[in-house]
Formats: structure tokens, C-alpha cells, sequence
């Protein structure tokens, strides 16, 4: 059988991740919004007078071009789009959008195209550079992609009974991705149950219908941002079954 | 295992132990195997003292972290350099590529790595406090951040430089710009950017 006709498509694309390979070579990760996660060899790009180099850095959004092959795809050529530059000379933004960039990258499977992720990443990264990172920028973040992952969290039926939920604190379990009414904690002791306080609850309510805009000027107590946070993680990890290296950086203060 | 192809037990794992360095697969793993079966004894047994020997007699520089075979690298102990200067680079090889260009006198500091958070390697997993140990014991007059200008080196240079901004000491970077023989139409944004940025006046002598 004859080896496969290479094929040389263009795309827009977020990098994400960069790993060096062999001598000189780098691969390159990018979220893309036709092709899903992209992964290819940028050829010599480790090397000083590279054309690919400098454009093939975390967090460029770029246009590239790249060689299907048997093995890794090749990128050939790249010009840069957007730069996103005050993050990049914040040591706190970078920090807070590795997070972000890696949630995307555990979502995303490759040559499987997913518009409305790449789109997130891209609105959240530009929302960051104009107007700067907030607790609830990630919780909105945190709760969209898993909703656009098809796993919207249960916010308002008991997701063991399915009957609505009557105003009050209730737990959430990340293995039945929802709210778990009060009175049937006692009886589901091997499921995770996380706490859900009445606030937390209507917190993340109003996540779920509010856009980027809403957003900004919300202000909720640190004990029920807390609360969110960690049922929003521990969502997230009970579905991707992995940890996130950078969560560890998201409190680092600088 | 499947991918190595082989049933005796000794060839086998040869081809894992060479599977596991960096760059090298399955297939390079077999061949440089097969090529050390071919090998005489002497040249063999020559190679496998060379690779003992890194392990054996290879440290790391007490001041610098540079590889060293002594407790204090040649650089460190050489009275001849300028002990006012630090120049702090990611990598062993980094100090290689700089001393090659014959410009520099001064010590080193390498980190072993850069703040990486996708990769979970943040400032404490890097040589940092001892940086700050040879800052607060030695007469340091400047430091040149010389870390890879790429984000995560920027990042890198960044915490440095706001640890050690209070010390008032002198804290510069290594210029960014076009690399010599490159075409303008090929760079990317920011390095132009910078190009233009420190571009200097033409010097008559040049």
C-alpha cells in the first residue's frame, strides 16, 4: 500500500502547550476552532534564526498552515493574530490562564472540531486582557465548558429523586453531576457530597444564564465563591479523570 | 515488550534503557542496540565506563548547579572571573552556548528549568533560593537574567526580578531582536517589536 498523499490545510489557532523534541524541534499544541486540538512539529523551531519560532509561543493566537502526515503533522508556516500581551507580562495572569488553557486542552480532542470551546478560551483570554481576571470569570468559565461539554451541572431538580429542589442548602455530587436534595444525603454515603449553600446554589444558578458582561460587577461572599470553586473542580476532575497541574498556581500571589 | 521485538531478555532491555532517553524511539532504540552488539568488547566496555562515569563522578555546583566533577565547578573556583556578576540561564548547555562566545567573564546560576505551571513546576521546584543564599553571602553587582524568551522564560525572568528588586541590585536582560542572517518579512511581532524597541545608534567602528 502506498504511503498516504499529505495533505496541507490553514487554521487559526490558540497555542497552548509547547514541548521540545529532539534536537531542535518543538510540538506544538494548539486549540483550533475547525479542527479541534492540534498537535504538530514545528521543524529547527528551537533554533535562533527559525521563521516558526517566535510565532509558536504559549498563549499566541496564530494563523499556520500544516502538513498531514502518517506520523505527527508538520507545521510549515505561521503568522501571528494576537498576542494577548498584557497577560503575558503579568506573572499573575499567567498563572490564572495556564489554568484556563489547560481545562481547554483536557476538553478538546484532536481532528474533532469544537467551535464554541475554541470560542470560550478565546472570549475568556480577551476578557482577561481588557478588563483583567476575577473569581467569577472562572467560575463562568468553569460552568460553560462544562455545560458545552455536555455536562451542565443539575442545578435545579435532586438529581437521586428528580423532584425540584425546595429553596435551602443541599450538597452537589460530581459523580451524579448535580444538586442532591438534603434528605437523601444520610442514605447515599458512596457518593462525594459537597456542600451547597442556598447563596452557592443561586450563585451558580445565575452563572449558567449570565454572559460575559453580567459578570463583571457580581459580588458574592468568599465563603460561597469557596464552595463554587470546589464544586466546580472536583466536577471538572471527576469528568476529564485527571488532575490539572496549574490549579495549584490559580492562588499563587505574586 | 511488543514494540522491541525481541526474546532475549539482555537485548531487550538495552532497547528500553536506550527507549527511555530523550528523542530516542523504538525504532533508533533497536538500531543503536544492534550497533553496540556489533561493537568490539573494548569500545563497549569503554562506552559503558563513560555513562558509569557521569553518574559516578558527576555533581552539582554547590554555588552555581552547573554539572561539576568537584564540589565547586571550574568556573566558580577560577579566580580570573569577575565575581560581581551572575548570569542566570535554564539549562547546563545554556552556560556552554554563552562561554562559546568568549563576551562574558562573570558566574552563573542555573535554574534547572523554568516556572511552568501546565507542567506543575513552579519556583520552588527550580534553583531560585540558592540564587537569593550566594545573593545575600556574596558582593553581587548586577545579575543578567539570560532565560529563553519565550513565556515561560519571561515569566521566570519576572519572579526573579521582583524578588530581587528590593536588594537594589542591578538587574538586566539579555537584548531580544533579529537574529543575525534572518530575513525582517519572517519575524514574528514581538520580536520586532523589541528589535525596535533597543535598537541602537550605528556605531562608526562597526
Amino acid at each position: 500500500m502506498s504511503p498516504a498523499k499529505p495533505e496541507i490545510y490553514t487554521s487559526r489557532g490558540i497555542v497552548i502547550k509547547i514541548n521540545n523534541l529532539g534536537e531542535s524541534d518543538r510540538i506544538i499544541t494548539l486549540i483550533t476552532p475547525n479542527f479541534g486540538l492540534v498537535r504538530g512539529v514545528a521543524k529547527s523551531a528551537r533554533k535562533t534564526g527559525s521563521k516558526l519560532g517566535g510565532h509558536f509561543d504559549i498563549l499566541k493566537y496564530v494563523n499556520f498552515s500544516i502538513r498531514e502526515t502518517r506520523s505527527i503533522s508538520q507545521l510549515t508556516q505561521a503568522t501571528n493574530i494576537y498576542g494577548f500581551k498584557k497577560i503575558r507580562n503579568d506573572l499573575n495572569l499567567f498563572f490564572q490562564t495556564s489554568y484556563i488553557s489547560e481545562v481547554a486542552e483536557k476538553f478538546s480532542i484532536e481532528n474533532n472540531p469544537n467551535l464554541p470551546l475554541f470560542n470560550l478560551l478565546k472570549t475568556t483570554l480577551d476578557h482577561i486582557e481588557q478588563f483583567g481576571y476575577s473569581e467569577n470569570l472562572l467560575h463562568f468559565y468553569e460552568l460553560k465548558i462544562l455545560e458545552l461539554n455536555g455536562f451542565a451541572p443539575e442545578l435545579y431538580k435532586c438529581v437521586e429523586s428528580e423532584n425540584t429542589l425546595e429553596p435551602g442548602n443541599h450538597y452537589y455530587s460530581p459523580e451524579r453531576g448535580g444538586l442532591i436534595d438534603f434528605k437523601y444525603s444520610n442514605l447515599k454515603s458512596n457518593l462525594t457530597l459537597l456542600p451547597a449553600n442556598l447563596n452557592t446554589i443561586k450563585y451558580l444558578r445565575y452563572l449558567s444564564k449570565s454572559n460575559f458582561e453580567k459578570i463583571d460587577n457580581l459580588s458574592i461572599d468568599e465563603i460561597y465563591q469557596k464552595q463554587t470553586s470546589r464544586i466546580l473542580k472536583i466536577q471538572i476532575k471527576n469528568i476529564i479523570d485527571r488532575s490539572i497541574k496549574s490549579e495549584k498556581f490559580l492562588n499563587k500571589k505574586i | 515488550m511488543d514494540i522491541h521485538n525481541s526474546t532475549i531478555p539482555t537485548v531487550t532491555r538495552l532497547i528500553e534503557a536506550f527507549h527511555r532517553l530523550p528523542g530516542i524511539g523504538p525504532k533508533t532504540a533497536q538500531r543503536l542496540t544492534y550497533h553496540l552488539i556489533r561493537m568490539p568488547e573494548e569500545e563497549a566496555k569503554e562506552f559503558s565506563e563513560a555513562v558509569l562515569g557521569i553518574k559516578e563522578k558527576i555533581t552539582f555546583c554547590s554555588f552555581c548547579s552547573n554539572i561539576s566533577q568537584e564540589e565547586i565547578c571550574l568556573l566558580c573556583s577560577n579566580d580570573n572571573r569577575d565575581k560581581s556578576k551572575i548570569c542566570v540561564v535554564e539549562e547546563p548547555l545554556d552556560i556552554v552556548a554563552i562561554e562559546r562566545t568568549r563576551a562574558y567573564n562573570g558566574l552563573y546560576q542555573v535554574l534547572h528549568g523554568v516556572i511552568s505551571p501546565m507542567n506543575g513546576i513552579g519556583p520552588e521546584n527550580l534553583k531560585i533560593s540558592k540564587l537569593l543564599e550566594r545573593l545575600k553571602s556574596q558582593n553581587i553587582e548586577e545579575i543578567i537574567i539570560a532565560t529563553n524568551p519565550k513565556l515561560e522564560g519571561e515569566a521566570t525572568a519576572m519572579y526573579i526580578e521582583n524578588l530581587i528588586s528590593p536588594l537594589n541590585i542591578k538587574i538586566t536582560r539579555l537584548a531580544r531582536g533579529l537574529p543575525s542572517g534572518s530575513d525582517i518579512e519572517y519575524a514574528d511581532d514581538s520580536t520586532l517589536e523589541h528589535a525596535l524597541n533597543s535598537r541602537s545608534e550605528i556605531q562608526n567602528d562597526l
